[in-house]
């Protein structure tokens, strides 16, 4: 059962992938809940197994997921590209769905006024601002398309500078750059609120 | 924010944060100086910079790691979904995941697969749909089918199925992995028949069948799983009501084994689980799937699926025992499953079974191979659109059997399999010229490949005449194949591809051979035959400007006709016939600048034609008789043709026309005549309402006659008829706003008019018409362009060049004339033409040098050069 029905998932994934190289943009919106799926399960035993130390290397996530989900033989570069563009997506939809619930719990329901730490974020606060983030990020976006995408890949998705540049097909300068000035504004955002 | 704006903000703040931090600040100051905003805009977001250098430098998962891990939302051993408890995942697919669980409350911990519908599917109506089908789904009960045990929504909101859990292999892993043999594979496959037989009797279908969800346990038992399932997953029948046709379904079904039927969206049935079966047989005895489905785009597939015979399943066997076992009965069996059309398969999962169990016993079976002739018309009717890939695949198959045909022949042991060879080549080529050629002959773009499978066709029957010289049928044959050859190749009545001269070879050679078959038999087919090779060479004369030749065709065909249908006078089709001559008798009259006379003809040719008892019924009389109307009209008062100068007359009959083909068009839309018909309608209605001065709506009109001619010519492009048309009607839309005064516009029209005609005379160098049609394309652009220099409110300048565009269009025109003069192809109409247009470039001549000579001094030498360069 679990191989015809991963095999099926499989095929179906590499044919999305293919369809999204081919600028098929309703492929994106079929892949996400397959790979947002598969994620959240990948999440579950990655963590499991490293319960110990309580780190979950996102890298190795979307690693596992794409092992998993896509057919090693047929796909190139570009479609791990898309498929990390993808991955990143999903993990962004995880972590605010979870914040969200997480962040209903505790406030219950009403609105929370956040203000940020200097440094790093305490673990506690991060699902309060993951939330906050996903909706100034979603102001970036109307106004700088790769920059918003570039934190999506970095942050959501995990992935490094290199592999972001890969995704994106742009250099990693070019990322750096944008990280930069897309960190600044968000942070902005973010503490205005 | 400005995208501009937003770049200069990213630009200085990439700049001012590659400098020392102290001293950025100067240097946005200096860089926005004067704008305060900017300054604000960058100055704010480096300070954003320099606070949180750690912002977002930690990826998410890291930090909500730990609380994501007992998310209560995420699904893992342990958690809890209605009354059952997860274990843990089995499997993932299109549809969400599956797992192992067990009921919480249940002391017999019986284990059950549980479903979980992935997000974005629409809860509700899967829910209703449940609630609906739950009953009848849970009371298929059947030892190979996996039972639907409960079903629910999680806490989260997802939709969740709890079905027998099957502990097994896929069913074609399963028979790789125990090497079952053929016999073995084809008893599971007779369980898998029952279960869903039993199921089809409860009228709960499938509608994704395929060796993942038929799984074989350690018993050796198939079972069947997700029964019903894809219906209450799929979201198209929420539409129904409306009729939308949704896309939503695509996702559920796997293309590998879905039904033609189901691809194209449409509603799937019994036939589509038949269908379904007939894959997964043909792997289960070949290792193969008959056909590899690669694309996600459903009309990709659709196009795949309906294109592709599969290839026999004895074909892909691995050995020659297994070969021998599938030739012939199963091979049928199998392929008769999965006939492209659902009338045509199986009718039921029972009578498949039953013609496997026949064919194990030796017993005959129902199912029969595919029919050649059968499925070549088939094919063609359903390409109709794509006819070129048709004739592809019916010329190679014809090449196949011509071949085996000529080669038996040469053997006189195989006598019998060569005549039997023959005759099918015979009836191929045949249906390949009348069937097919009759069923796309009207269908818009369908010019080129008619050509191409008739051209192929006659080189085939020629072949085979070669052998037979003294049959009298096969001759006929040959000579209707000639003439729609000789359509095709230049019938200017008909879309043609413009060929002239072969055309007339065509024609010729028909002629030829119905000469002696008519000579030799009494048979309508030879007579007729006889008749039409008269009107077709008749036309091709005319076509050439031989008119004496071509006039003494036509007397021949009405000699003939009348002559026939004298005999049979309740014969349509002779009816037809004379009508056709008269007309035809009327059109050399009228040709011959004798409108009265031709008057006469044509008036004889409606009147036979409407006094036909079927003209009530039949398109094609009301079709001939408008065209007779048309001709009238063009007699009467069209300024094209020699008239008699009855405009009124002549427009009542194009209107009693347009109405007849516009009502025709709406019967038959894919119907190429009419659509043309209407438009010449159009065309000519605009002509006379020329004539009778009312120039706004006849521009109008012309407008209705371009729009419909540009619809034809787009829909095929090889189609050189069309095209000559649109070159009219913008010719006559040029010569309209000539009249308006709106001379610049006018010429652009006319400029189009001849890039067309200039196109169809270079590839038809030998057909008098588009040499005359190039003609005129010229002669009413130089006239326009005479027009615009006569116009004393434009400039010197433009006049000077309008006259010496007009200059050299003319000479164009009469160089046309005189070559037609010399080859005697000018109609006594024309025959005045050659002065007149001599004439025209003289007076254009004086004007050039009367606008010359009103040049100030300085500007006199350029304008000078310029005029003589084109004089």
């Amino acid at each position: 059962m679990r191989e015809a029905t991963n095999d099926d998932a499989r095929g179906e994934v590499t044919r999305l992938l293919c369809a999204i190289s081919d600028g098929d943009q309703q492929a994106v919106a079929s892949l996400l809940p397959l790979v947002y799926d598969e994620l959240r399960a990948a999440a579950q035993r990655l963590l499991n197994q490293e319960r110990a130390n309580h780190t979950l290397q996102p890298t190795a996530l979307v690693h596992e997921a794409y092992l998993r989900l896509v057919d090693q033989s047929e796909q190139g570069w570009e479609s791990r590209g898309h498929f990390f563009g993808v991955a990143a997506k999903a993990m962004r939809r995880v972590l605010v769905d979870h914040a969200r619930a997480h962040n209903a719990l505790k406030r219950g329901g009403g609105r929370l006024r956040l203000s940020l730490d200097e440094s790093a974020l305490p673990v506690e606060a991060a699902s309060e601002y993951v939330e906050a983030l996903d909706e100034a990020l979603g102001d970036l976006s109307e106004i700088d398309e790769q920059k918003s995408r570039i934190v999506e890949l970095r942050f959501f998705g995990g992935l490094t500078t290199e592999e972001a540049a890969e995704a994106l097909e742009v250099s990693t300068r070019t990322v750096e750059r944008d990280w930069r000035l897309a960190k600044a504004w968000l942070h902005r955002a973010i503490s205005m609120e | 924010m400005e995208a501009d704006r937003w770049r200069q903000v990213d630009e200085l703040f990439h700049q001012a944060s590659e400098l020392a931090p102290e001293k950025r600040s100067a240097f946005v100051a200096e860089r926005c100086a004067g704008d305060d905003d900017l300054r604000q805009e960058v100055e704010s977001l480096l300070d954003s910079d320099s606070r949180a250098p750690a912002f977002l430098e930690t990826p998410a998962i890291e930090a909500v790691a730990d609380t994501f891990a007992n998310d209560p939302s995420a699904i893992g051993p342990g958690a809890r979904v209605g009354a059952y408890r997860v274990e843990n995942l089995i499997a993932r697919g299109g549809m969400g995941a599956v797992y192992l669980a067990r009921r919480d409350d249940d002391q017999f911990t019986k284990s059950v697969a549980l479903k979980i519908v992935k997000r974005g599917m629409d809860t509700d109506e899967i829910l209703r749909r449940f609630r609906n089908e739950r009953q009848a789904l849970a009371d298929l009960e059947h030892p190979n089918i996996a039972r639907l045990l409960d079903g629910g929504v999680t806490d989260d909101g997802r939709p969740y199925l709890v079905m027998e859990y099957v502990d097994g292999q896929p069913l074609t892993t399963h028979c790789r992995a125990q090497g079952l043999s053929l016999d073995e594979r084809i008893g599971l496959f007779l369980k898998v028949c029952a279960a869903v037989q039993s199921a089809h009797q409860r009228l709960i279908v499938h509608r994704d069948l395929k060796p993942g969800n038929i799984l074989v346990g350690e018993g050796g038992e198939p079972k069947l799983l997700d029964f019903g399932i894809a219906r209450l997953l799929e979201s198209d029948s929420g539409d129904q009501a409306t009729g939308d046709v949704t896309v939503e379904t695509s996702r559920l079904y796997t293309p590998d084994y879905a039904s033609p039927e189901q691809v194209r969206g449409e509603f799937v049935g019994i036939p589509g689980d038949v269908y379904s079966l007939g894959v997964i047989l043909y792997e289960l005895l070949t290792d193969e799937k008959p056909y590899k489905v690669s694309s996600t785009d459903r009309d990709e597939i659709r196009r795949q699926l309906a294109d592709l015979h599969a290839e026999r399943p004895s074909a892909r066997a691995a050995d020659t025992r297994t070969q021998r076992r599938l030739r012939g009965d199963l091979d049928n069996i199998i392929l008769t499953a999965m006939r492209v059309e659902p009338e045509r398969r199986y009718d039921s999962v029972a009578h498949l079974a039953d013609d496997i169990e026949r064919s194990l016993q030796g017993r005959p079976v129902h199912a029969r191979p595919d029919t050649l002739r059968y499925r070549t018309s088939k094919f063609v009717r359903r390409n109709k659109t794509g006819v070129a890939a048709a004739a592809i695949v019916v010329l190679a198959l014809l090449a196949g059997a011509a071949g085996i045909a000529l080669q038996a022949r040469e053997t006189t042991r195989q006598r019998d399999i060569a005549e039997r060879r023959f005759d099918d080549v015979r009836e191929l080529a045949n249906a390949v010229m009348f069937d097919i050629h009759d069923e796309i002959r009207d269908l818009p773009g369908s010019t080129a490949a008619r050509r191409v499978l008739v051209e192929r066709s006659l080189e085939y029957l020629d072949n085979l005449a070669k052998e037979s010289a003294g049959d009298l049928s096969l001759q006929r044959e040959l000579a209707t194949a000639y003439q729609r050859v000789g359509d095709l190749q230049g019938n200017p009545w008909l879309p043609n591809i413009g060929d002239t001269e072969a055309a007339f070879g065509s024609y010729l050679r028909a002629l030829e051979l119905f000469e002696n078959t008519a000579s030799r038999s009494d048979d309508e087919l030879d007579q007729r035959g006889l008749y039409i090779a008269y009107v077709k060479l008749g036309n091709i004369y005319a076509a050439t400007g031989a008119f004496e030749e071509s006039r003494s065709m036509y007397d021949k065909a009405l000699v003939f006709a009348e002559d026939r249908a004298q005999q049979d006078p309740t014969d349509p089709v002779r009816r037809s016939d004379l009508a056709i001559a008269f007309e035809k008798v009327g059109d050399s009259l009228h040709d011959r600048s004798q409108p009265e006379e031709a008057l006469e003809s044509y008036r004889q040719a409606l009147t036979t034609r409407l006094e036909s008892p079927t003209i009530g019924s039949d398109v094609n009389e009301q079709y001939g008789a408008c065209v007779v109307r048309n001709k009238l009209g063009n007699a009467l008062g069209h300024p094209a043709y020699a008239n008699v100068g009855d405009v009124n007359g002549a427009l009542a009959e194009y209107q009693q026309a347009l109405e007849v083909f516009l009502t025709l068009m709406e019967q038959a839309p894919t119907d190429g005549r009419f659509p043309r018909a209407a438009s010449i309608m159009y065309t000519n209605i605009g002509e006379m309402l020329r004539a009778k001065e009312d120039l706004d709506r006849a521009l109008e009109i012309q407008y209705e006659a371009l729009e419909l001619a540009q619809r034809i010519a787009a829909q095929d492009p090889s189609n050189a008829l069309a095209r000559r048309d649109e070159a009219v009607i913008y010719l006559r839309i040029g010569e309209l706003l000539v009249d308006l005064d709106r001379a610049a516009s006018a010429i652009e029209a006319l400029e189009t008019s001849l890039a067309i005609r200039i196109d169809l005379a270079e590839a038809d160098p030998s057909n008098a018409l588009a040499r005359e049609s190039l003609e005129l394309g010229w002669r009413s652009l130089g006239e326009a362009h005479a027009a615009q220099a006569e116009d004393d409110e434009l400039s010197l300048a433009n006049r000077l060049a309008s006259c010496a565009e007009s200059i050299r269009c003319l000479e164009e025109a009469l160089g046309i004339l005189i070559d037609m003069r010399d080859a005697g192809q000018l109609r006594p109409s024309q025959e005045g033409l050659v002065d007149q247009v001599t004439q025209q470039i003289a007076d254009e001549r004086v004007r050039l040098r009367d606008l010359q000579s009103s040049i100030p001094e300085s500007d006199q030498r350029a304008s000078q050069n310029r005029g003589g360069s084109r004089a």
